[in-house]
């Protein structure tokens, strides 16, 4: 998972600066910035909006690294589609009381595991994904649909989240 | 395989042992009483095509974390095949 530090680090090196550039742009010591690339520091609250100015992004982007304008789900022209084999099904559970879970299945397993009947259910021990059906997921990824498939809110405030990467 | 078993008070535990130890017959019918007690029936032939299958993806996906829990009270399972 790419930190704070390494985000501000790559956006900072798409942007061209260099550390005393940036530093010079935003007031501060190219020691602040190194340290904050290091992870060993974080940015004031009060300079993230001149950093995300900076950097050319938005401070919900600077933070989350999830860019706005990038779609959830996203269709890869069929000649940049990668083997469906390399790719990874994952399901994220987030509860309610802060647990956390992740299950990183590689798709070739999940389509033998379709073929024995498996659903997701068994796989996430979560009820609220009953009714998904596994083989659209992959008839999706097969069409090259990759990002966030399902997203699953239940009623207890539990989030199912499936994703392919 | 190595799972990682991490404690709230930072205690962490790690055990490593050789992915082939899991995944052979005894495993496999270890693993077929599992998913029958879930209600997942499936064959000994599947069974087996499943065992296959994941060691292929052992060698396709190096690194495969494949299961990752996180307490909310700080305590965390890894497990990486």
């Amino acid at each position: 998972m790419e930190t704070i530090g390494k985000r501000i680090s790559r956006l900072r090196r798409e942007a061209g600066y260099t550390q005393d550039t940036l530093a010079d742009v935003l007031g501060i010591t190219p020691q602040a910035i190194s340290k904050w690339e290091c992870d060993i520091t974080c940015p004031d609250i009060s300079l993230l909006p001149a950093l995300a100015k900076a950097l050319g992004v938005t401070t919900d982007e600077l933070l989350s690294g999830k860019s706005e304008s990038e779609p959830a789900v996203k269709i890869v022209p069929k000649d940049e589609r990668r083997d469906i084999g390399d790719m990874m099904l994952k399901i994220v559970v987030d509860s309610n009381d802060g647990d956390k879970v992740r299950v990183n299945i590689p798709m070739a397993l999940v389509q033998v595991a379709l073929e024995m009947g498996m659903e997701l259910p068994q796989v996430s021990n979560k009820d609220c994904l009953r009714g998904i059906d596994l083989g659209e997921i992959v008839n999706l990824v097969k069409a090259g649909a990759v990002g966030n498939l399902v997203e699953v809110e239940s009623s207890d405030g539990d989030v199912v989240r499936i994703f392919v990467e | 395989m190595k799972i990682t078993v991490s404690e709230k008070n930072g205690k962490e535990i790690n055990v490593w042992f050789p992915t082939w130890l899991i995944l052979n017959r005894f495993g496999a019918r270890i693993t077929w009483q599992v998913l029958k007690k879930h209600e997942v029936h499936i064959t000994s032939r599947q069974l087996r095509r499943l065992v296959r299958a994941m060691k292929k993806c052992k060698k396709t996906h190096p690194g495969w974390r494949l299961v990752e829990v996180s307490e909310h009270d700080g305590g965390r399972v890894v497990i990486d095949i």
